[in-house]
């Protein structure tokens, strides 16, 4: 199945920065193999900030606990850059760290995801994400 | 002219003994670097051929946790040589994905679960903590008689390793075995151990209850028993503690109860708080100041001040961050004004962005 593709660029650009390899690869094959997204992954905070500045995105899932600049650094600094001020960004987290959700949302996260996580869920958050992306774009 | 040989410092034995040492040291190092590089090249061997099992599995489980294909499609690729490992990849997956995928994992894994109840009783602590910990996740329901068991085990590792999981599937048939283990495992610390035992969730607050209230208990394990408590902001709670707080002289239990009326304690509960402002522990003291300005109000103030002439830093920072709480900025900007020795901090960390 391919996703609709708003941009004219093809498929959507989803930034999976996750350092837990059974993490990506159930999230890369989900999103690229059953919903069509383009998946660029990163194992860490600033490689995950190289393929922003790279690629351009559709959307972003971030591990908080990510070796280097953890996923809040990355959430923040990705903030910092116009062209993402409004970019869709789920984060994962663990059990118990209300904290860093709290930290997460207020730094302009969108949404989150308990670790560990039903993969449907995750998908549908993501794509109600970039829906209300659309949505957002298309009143702006 | 005659030469005459040198004199050896020591005798003929001697030197051929000196010689046989090296001899066999230099063996005996030969053969400890052979070993390390056949281990080498053996587990080198194991991991490659373990990689290229997965890269066969891998597609095939994403594909089943997706619903795209029957779970037989992967069962059919694991030969019987390989169902150890089949399990131990289950096992990574298993602790990633929560809902239906989990069930699947578990039902993948059920087959094979034997072969892993079986190490329950080996030798090694360290294979029967990783039974325990693999049926712990793949088959908590099946096995949670051999789980339970190992809570006894000789082997602390292997005891925390069980706790973890009967705290991960909340069980009340095993609540009260595990708290009565908890005890024993010294070599974890105190908010470790809270932090595992507060995934049983408020459900298992009234076996907490039970530990906190038992005098005959170790005071460590009612301490983390109060902290957990608190961390379920358990109402009940808040009277026990303040029973436990009239008669223990324990600190660690009294900061334990503390907590638990920082969360759920009544004004009814103040007087005792008060008096333990002035307890010789600083770590009892700087807790009731939190506990003052959590549940007392205005009326605190003066303790509270009081406090911040501590002799313990840690209890006037307390003092300071309940004044804070109770909204009372303006005496902590007198305190900058009037230059008390905690004038900086209270500028830098309480005060932030005020001229």
């Amino acid at each position: 199945m391919t996703s609709d593709t708003p941009n004219g660029r093809g498929a959507r650009v989803v930034l999976v920065a996750e350092d837990d390899p059974v993490t990506t690869k159930i999230l890369l094959h989900r999103l690229s193999h059953e919903h069509g997204f383009r998946v660029v992954h990163a194992d860490d905070g600033t490689a995950a900030l190289a393929v922003a500045e790279r690629e351009a995105l559709d959307a972003a899932i971030l591990d908080i606990r990510l070796p280097g600049l953890d996923g809040l650094g990355v959430l923040a600094r990705l903030r910092e850059m116009p062209r993402y001020e409004r970019l869709p960004i789920l984060m994962l987290t663990s059990l118990g760290s209300e904290r860093d959700v709290v930290r997460g949302f207020e730094l302009g996260a969108d949404d989150y995801v308990v670790k560990p996580f039903s993969p449907a869920e995750l998908i549908a958050r993501v794509r109600r994400l970039l829906a209300r992306g659309e949505t957002d774009r298309g009143t702006a | 002219m005659t030469v005459l040989p040198l004199p050896l410092p020591f005798g003929d034995q001697v030197f051929w003994l000196l010689s046989l040492s090296i001899v066999l040291v230099v063996l005996c190092a030969a053969g400890m670097i052979t070993t390390a590089l056949v281990l080498r090249w053996r587990n080198n061997r194991t991991a490659r051929q373990w990689a290229a099992r997965e890269a066969i599995w891998d597609p095939v489980i994403l594909d089943v946790l997706e619903g795209a294909r029957p779970p037989e499609d992967l069962t059919r690729l694991v030969r019987q040589g390989h169902r150890r490992h089949f399990v131990t990849y289950l096992l990574r997956y298993v602790r990633t994905v929560r809902g239906g995928g989990r069930e699947i994992l578990r039902g993948l894994a059920r087959p094979h679960l034997p072969l892993v109840a079986a190490e329950c009783s080996h030798r090694q602590a360290e294979r029967r903590a990783l039974a325990v910990q693999i049926l712990g996740e793949l088959g908590p329901r099946e096995y949670r008689e051999q789980i339970a068991g190992a809570l006894d085990d000789s082997a602390p590792l292997v005891t925390v390793i069980a706790a973890g999981a009967i705290a991960r599937d909340y069980s009340p048939q095993d609540v009260r075995h595990l708290l009565e283990r908890v005890g024993q495992l010294e070599l974890w610390t105190v908010r470790f151990l809270v932090s595992m035992l507060q995934r049983m969730g408020p459900q298992s607050a009234w076996a907490f209850r039970e530990v906190l209230d038992d005098p005959t208990r170790p005071n460590r394990v009612r301490a983390i028993a109060g902290h957990v408590l608190a961390q379920f902001n358990d109402l009940p709670s808040g009277d026990l503690a303040a029973g436990v707080l009239e008669t223990s002289r324990d600190p660690d239990l009294q900061v334990a109860a503390l907590r638990v009326l920082e969360h759920v304690g009544t004004a009814e509960h103040l007087g005792v708080v008060r008096a333990l402002t002035r307890d010789p522990e600083p770590a009892v003291r700087g807790n009731a100041i939190r506990v003052l300005a959590a549940v007392g109000g205005d009326a605190e103030v003066p303790t509270i001040r009081a406090a911040l002439d501590d002799e313990s830093h840690w209890v006037a920072i307390q003092a300071v961050g309940a004044l804070k709480r109770l909204g009372r900025a303006d005496l902590l900007r007198a305190l900058v004004e009037t230059g008390h020795r905690w004038a900086t901090a209270v500028h830098e960390v309480f005060l932030p962005g005020t001229a």
